[in-house]
């Protein structure tokens, strides 16, 4: 009889700890405890943000749930945390990465969110105007307006984005600028153009385009529209692809004059006297694709802490010396604060940039949450460039075709649910 | 003697308890949880708000799209595997030999394997499979049949596919229950293959055919894997069904907008078994009436 109750209580056991996922550490007795989850991406920057919040705020405690990366743990531990969410038991704290577009397969994490926008309609996260009125560190507006605006519905902010990327030109000073104002425009530029570096870059535009923000913000959620153009996006990318498929080998010149960055650490072998310009998109707006984002739970009982913890990765005063988080970026991903490039670039050595940087990052007039159907696109287009050796070019365009119909049927209900 | 018949009422119910419990706490608790979801707004703290889930929700497009297309796959779908499967049972009942094989093949469709049934699909409806070779033959343009109109169609088939079958066996039961006298006294009566079948065996077959449809639609709802299948979450138009609608919203967390479209679903379902309920009083009421004039 003994012996069937411990298999009993064995097997309870064993089911519970095999259903709690991955679990954040229990708290200590007598302490306040505010609960984040986040993406194993950002493991490490939440649990430094979570030892200066400790530090500063006594008794209180900062609990952090990972999301496993492995997908069915992830989707176990993803469901567990919505339904909780749902019944009012939600985190406090969510630190959450959107699609990432150029993620290799092992390390992608399927979003939390497939549709942030969305889920800010459905009353998920809480409004954070109250708390932002309130906190000077506004008052000096030192996140880029536009990219803020993204995380806005209805004029109110439920999410703050923490991260994103871009993709800018870079060219010798007073030569081989673009003068274009779509993608277009500047690939019909840079194919009469004599210099064949700054053809290459606007062509290497194209496809880091696709990694990131060539979708564009492709639904209008507030207006309930899909601003998705599948004829001209079908018609942008074949019209690029023979150029592509011709000079793809091709060695690109390290160091060169002319390229194309949509990657920090790119910073550190530009040569110097260069300026940049932000990159159109299709219909020529210059889009930042937002990668990592910050919310608080509306469920959650201490909103205010919860608050003060997301602005560690915002707010340099917040953070000082002691936090990583201090730089005002995540890293691996692109500041959405002006002074945060400013510290970024100094941390690279390459103050020397920083100007000439700055001008094209206010080039910015719009920025967007990459959700499923976006890497979905992009897989599928990588999947054509990959067989496209073997692909008839009439086959190929018929392939280009389907998938942005595919995508602007995507992008209509997503604005129409 | 009051409370004799009290107890002999109520007797069921004691050892209808433990199923009776589970119902209330798993469905009915969980139903009205879902009814105060569908007029408030926000997570944990909720605030009422009223109709504005219900106003919102009915000038959402796409709910509106989903409640047409699910009513649209259940009107073809359940009509036509009604008809089809009686038709096969009543062909099946006249069968002198075969009987069992065609019982076996008829299941089939129901042990093949979800994950089966995708490359059925690509294989009959890809881009290189069956349908479009025969086009090809006939010298027409291939179609795209996963991402056009003609999802619905395939949507429909799969579902005919997969179900006809099942009917085809409940069908078949109780054709072989029939008494056999009916038959043989309207034979007698010089009635052909066609006047015993309207006038003998569909009046018969009627509870059945209830059964059936009861069944048809559910099996209908079911059908949300294979539409996922065809078109993934955010399919072609004309396969957008409610459940679409309400993945999608789960994904989003809008706990809100999938309770109202359930309590809506449930309102639907709930005016349609009372004016069937109705009709069918109605329909007594008349044959009673008839009956008793007959009778004066």
């Amino acid at each position: 009889m003994k012996k069937r109750y411990g298999a009993t209580v064995l097997a309870l056991a064993l089911l519970l700890t095999a259903g709690s996922g991955c679990q954040a550490e229990p708290a200590e007795e007598g302490n306040q405890v505010l609960e984040v989850v986040t993406d194993s991406w950002y493991k490490q920057e939440v649990e430094w943000a979570g030892d200066f919040f400790e530090r500063e705020n006594a008794g209180w405690q900062v609990t952090v749930q990972v999301l496993p990366r492995e997908q069915q743990e992830r989707d176990a531990a993803v469901q567990k945390m919505k339904t909780e969410a749902m019944a009012g038991e939600g985190p406090d704290v969510y630190i959450l990465g959107t699609a990432h577009a150029d993620a290799v397969e092992d390390e992608y994490e399927e979003p939390v969110f497939s549709s942030v926008p969305n889920t800010m309609e459905s009353g998920v996260f809480a409004v954070l105007d109250d708390y932002m009125e309130k906190d000077v560190y506004w008052k000096s507006a030192p996140c880029h307006p536009e990219i803020l605006k993204a995380g806005q519905l209805g004029g109110k902010q439920y999410v703050l984005p923490l991260g994103c990327r871009y993709c800018f030109y870079y060219h010798p000073e007073g030569e081989g600028a673009m003068n274009g104002k779509t993608l277009e425009e500047w690939m019909a530029q840079a194919a009469s153009s004599e210099r064949e570096p700054a053809r290459r870059a606007v062509q290497d535009a194209m496809f880091q385009f696709m990694r990131s923000s060539l979708i564009q913000p492709a639904v209008d959620y507030e207006n309930q529209k899909s601003l998705f153009d599948a004829e001209l996006w079908a018609d942008t990318v074949n019209a690029w692809f023979p150029d592509y498929l011709a000079t793809r080998f091709e060695e690109r010149e390290e160091g060169a004059p002319y390229g194309m960055l949509n990657w920090a650490g790119d910073f550190v072998n530009l040569p110097s006297d260069v300026a940049f310009q932000a990159v159109p998109d299709m219909l020529g707006r210059r889009t930042a694709a937002i990668t990592v984002y910050g919310a608080v739970g509306q469920s959650s009982d201490i909103p205010e802490e919860a608050y003060d913890y997301l602005m560690l990765f915002l707010d340099e005063r917040r953070g000082n010396a002691q936090t990583d988080t201090s730089d005002g970026y995540v890293s691996g991903e692109f500041p959405v604060q002006e002074w945060a490039w400013k510290e970024l670039l100094k941390q690279t050595g390459r103050e020397d940039l920083t100007e000439p940087f700055l001008e094209s990052f206010r080039e910015l007039d719009s920025a967007y949450f990459p959700g499923e159907p976006e890497r979905e696109l992009e897989e599928n287009f990588f999947h054509i460039i990959n067989y496209s050796d073997t692909t008839p070019e009439d086959e190929r365009i018929r392939q280009v075709e389907d998938l942005a119909e595919q995508y602007a049927r995507t992008c209509e209900i997503l604005a129409k649910e | 003697m009051k409370r004799k018949t009290w107890k002999k009422r109520y007797a069921g119910l004691l050892p209808a308890a433990p199923a009776l419990a589970g119902f209330a706490v798993f469905y009915f608790v969980p139903f009205l949880i879902m009814v105060w979801y569908s007029l408030s707004f926000g997570m944990g703290k909720r605030t009422f708000v009223g109709l504005a889930n219900f106003r919102e929700l009915f000038e959402n497009e796409m709910f509106l799209l989903a409640v047409r297309n699910t009513c649209r796959f259940l009107a073809v779908g359940v009509s036509v595997i009604l008809v089809l499967s009686f038709l096969l049972a009543w062909l099946l009942s006249r069968l002198v030999r075969g009987e069992h094989t065609f019982k076996m093949i008829y299941l089939y469709p129901m042990v093949v394997p979800i994950a089966s049934v995708v490359l059925i699909v690509q294989f009959l409806w890809g881009d290189t499979g069956i349908a479009n070779r025969v086009l090809e033959l006939m010298g027409k343009e291939s179609a795209d049949w996963l991402h056009s109109s003609r999802t619905f169609w395939v949507l429909c088939i799969l579902y005919w596919w997969k179900f006809t079958g099942y009917h085809v066996l409940i069908f078949f039961a109780r054709l072989q229950m029939l008494p056999k006298e009916y038959f043989e006294s309207a034979r007698l009566d010089g009635a052909g293959t066609g006047k015993i079948l309207r006038y003998v065996t569909l009046p018969l077959m009627a509870p059945v055919f209830l059964f059936n449809l009861l069944l048809a639609v559910m099996n209908a709802f079911k059908c949300y894997r294979e539409a996922f299948l065809l078109g993934g979450n955010y399919p072609h138009d004309s396969i957008y069904l409610l459940q679409h609608f309400m993945n999608n919203s789960f994904e989003s967390l809008n706990y809100q907008k999938i309770s109202t479209a359930s309590v809506t679903l449930m309102a639907g379902i709930l005016l349609l078994v009372l004016a069937g309920g109705l009709l069918y009083i109605l329909t007594r009421r008349g044959k009673h009436g008839r009956t008793k004039q007959r009778k004066a």
